[in-house]
């Protein structure tokens, strides 16, 4: 197995998807089975995603728009098309689409899920990664649709499609199409190892309180009081003055809403991305009615130690394997409360998993994995919906197929 | 103790838990209004560096192409060996050429700082033989060596071959910019030592000096953008503070790692290690 990473700066969004994909062409060497493109909705879609066909035509190709374009070097600086190649005889993907997540995310999760398996002729793959819409629905929901279809103890991961912090559309890559409001997903067999590192490291800073009224992602009430209360308790008269004006996301993505879960050892993240005329805000997936939430707040220091904890767990789960590509879903909100030192985070990840290996991935409106990466003990593999937290998925050489 | 004074002992415990509880909430919200503020500043800060990156980015190209000409028609002159120049004429000319030269050398440095910092710094690879690319900056830096007094040693540790498959002209990038500070920064009769050896996994040359050194509270800060040493700026008032950044930078590119032992008034050693098998994007 072998992989490679290419990043494109060209003004020219053709251009740009040339340049990444020609790039990580020359250093792998060799024709890819997987072509991962994460890109900025700077450039246009379909013009990246022609242009990185021209370079590797006949592969299989999946990615998403993003929020931040990352390589191992570090967050890239400027909007961006970062390529990543995998290549290996013995490496089995195949790869689908789910569409209409608005109409029902559940189904296109399901959907996606389903083309996918039936493509390995029914015989689940090892992992599952997913590149899904949740300004277009509930992310939670698409995960379960995805369950629905390869188990309740099923390894998944991914992120979800970002725009550059605008929150307004987002896109996802299979093969020539651009699609929006859907999710792709694509299942790795073969001859193949993982780990995954699932950390955030956002500490509670509200007491517990009730979601007294919610319907799916939208949360109309916290203790009796339309839910952008809380929000406007804790920020104080002038910034509640913003919240009316401003995509709730923008302000308030680095104090999400927490969730105690009983399978984990940290709190479930839920971003608030939205507020309606009523005060009740939508989120990235659903919290449920009758729950709990707490307030959450994150420190750097913690972020960063999280984050490296991530790499170390994800490295372990390889036995021993030598790591031969990285992927990273890693929030959007981790680089807002970062800011310009973003890549302190990544090159602490990089000093785990060692500075050679190709490693691609980008700034996500939401991220899926197992509970606490938990892919060893496949009973209790639980995939879930994360905000606010850093996916690692390590990927090795196995011993035979 | 009665059930009664139980029930009061406890109801005044609840009392006080519960006027800590208030005390911590109202202590949150504080926290979380001073949290925003400076996550504000920090996003603020980004856009900032941003737009400043931008602007120096717009300013050194739009520099260069004036600069480039005002050399050319300086150079023409100069050069010109049937002007009736007069000596002293001549002599303001030749220091107007030295100053534009370093002009633009300090423009290139930050179209290099602007190139890395937009990825655009691409690595192109090819057999390079580190001894001989070392020989020849050394030669290229011994006029200046000679004029500021300082000796200029090579020593050649090498027990194989010294080719390795990286980028020629930002290796070069980096010797240069390590030797000349290297020179620059040490008092006359000093000696600056460029020495070149292989170990079982790297390719390691490194640059020692007798010169100013950097003062120990500042080492942290040596590979940070226009960052100058205090005693750095007293021996050299002009530099533009990129030189160390573009180094570190180019050299993570490379795959390569930069180290440094400084102490202030004795001197500075900078090693740079090239992994045999650098990185393959």
């Amino acid at each position: 197995m072998k992989s490679a990473v290419g990043i494109g700066v060209n003004e020219d969004s053709y251009s740009s998807g040339v340049e990444a994909a020609q790039a990580a062409f020359d250093a792998i060497g060799e024709k890819p089975a997987l072509t991962i493109v994460f890109a900025s909705v700077e450039y246009a879609q379909e013009d990246v995603i022609r242009g990185v066909r021209s370079v590797a035509p006949d592969t299989l190709l999946v990615g998403s728009s993003s929020s931040g374009e990352i390589t191992g070097e570090g967050p890239v600086k400027r909007h961006s098309v970062v390529v990543m190649m995998i290549a290996g005889d013995e490496i089995v993907v195949h790869a689908a689409v789910g569409k209409h997540i608005q109409e029902n995310a559940h189904q296109a999760g399901s959907d996606v899920a389903q083309q996918v398996l039936d493509a390995y002729g029914g015989e689940k793959p090892k992992f599952f990664m997913m590149f899904p819409d949740v300004l277009a629905g509930n992310g939670a929901d698409i995960v379960r649709g995805v369950k629905t279809v390869l188990g309740d103890t099923f390894p998944i991961v991914g992120g979800a499609s970002g725009d550059d912090f605008q929150f307004k559309q987002t896109f996802q890559y299979l093969n020539d199409e651009v699609y929006s409001g859907s999710v792709v997903g694509v299942g790795f067999s073969g001859n193949i190892v993982f780990g995954v590192g699932v950390k955030h490291g956002w500490t509670p800073i509200s007491l517990p309180r009730k979601v007294t009224k919610a319907e799916g992602s939208v949360v109309h009430e916290i203790d009796g009081l339309p839910a952008i209360s809380i929000y406007k308790e804790y920020f104080g008269e002038e910034e509640a003055k913003q919240l009316e004006s401003e995509t709730l996301a923008k302000l308030a993505i680095t104090y999400p809403l927490g969730i105690r879960h009983e399978e984990s050892n940290e709190y479930l993240i839920r971003d608030p991305l939205t507020v309606d005329e009523h005060g009740s805000i939508t989120c990235a997936a659903e919290i449920p009615e009758g729950s709990e939430v707490q307030l959450m707040i994150g420190s750097r220091e913690e972020a960063i130690d999280m984050a490296e904890h991530a790499a170390k767990n994800a490295l372990e789960q390889l036995d021993g394997a030598t790591p031969q590509a990285v992927v990273i879903f890693n929030c959007i909100a981790r680089q807002k409360l970062f800011g310009i030192n973003s890549g302190d985070e990544i090159e602490r990840i990089m000093s785990v998993l060692g500075p050679m290996v190709p490693m691609a991935g980008f700034y996500t409106y939401g991220e899926q994995a197992p509970l606490d990466g938990e892919v060893r003990d496949i009973k209790k593999c639980n995939s879930q919906f994360h905000n606010e937290t850093v996916v690692i998925v390590v990927l090795g050489e196995g011993n035979s197929v | 103790m009665t059930e009664q004074n139980r029930i009061e002992v406890l109801e005044k415990k609840i009392q006080s838990l519960e006027l800590l509880l208030a005390q911590q909430q109202k202590s949150s919200v504080m926290l979380v209004r001073r949290d925003l503020e400076l996550s504000r500043a920090l996003e603020k800060n980004r856009t900032l560096d941003a737009e400043k990156s931008k602007f120096i980015s717009v300013a050194a190209h739009q520099l260069r192409t004036p600069l480039s000409g005002v050399r050319w028609a300086l150079e023409q002159i100069i050069g010109n060996t049937e002007s009736q120049l007069l000596p002293d004429d001549r002599v303001l000319l030749m220091k107007a050429l030295e100053t534009n030269i370093r002009l633009i050398r300090i423009v290139n440095e930050m179209l290099d700082v602007d190139r890395i910092e937009t990825n655009r710094s691409k690595v192109v690879k090819q057999n390079v033989s580190m001894h001989d690319l070392l020989i020849n900056v050394m030669i290229e830096f011994s006029s200046l060596a000679e004029n500021s007094g300082v000796a200029l040693n090579y020593c050649n540790n090498l027990t194989g071959s010294s080719d390795i498959s990286t980028d020629k002209d930002k290796v070069r990038a980096i010797m240069q910019n390590l030797i000349e500070n290297a020179i620059k920064y040490t008092p006359r009769g000093g000696a600056v030592e460029v020495c070149i050896v292989n170990t079982d996994t790297d390719l390691v040359f490194s640059v020692t000096d007798t010169g100013i050194g950097i003062p120990i509270q500042q080492q942290p800060s040596i590979f940070k953008k226009f960052f100058r040493a205090s005693n750095a700026m007293k021996v050299q008032t002009d530099g533009s503070g990129v030189g160390m950044y573009i180094v570190n930078e180019l050299a993570k590119n490379l795959g390569a790692t930069v180290s440094f032992t400084s102490s202030e008034g004795k001197g500075t050693t900078f090693t740079v290690a090239f992994p045999h098998s650098p990185f393959q994007s």
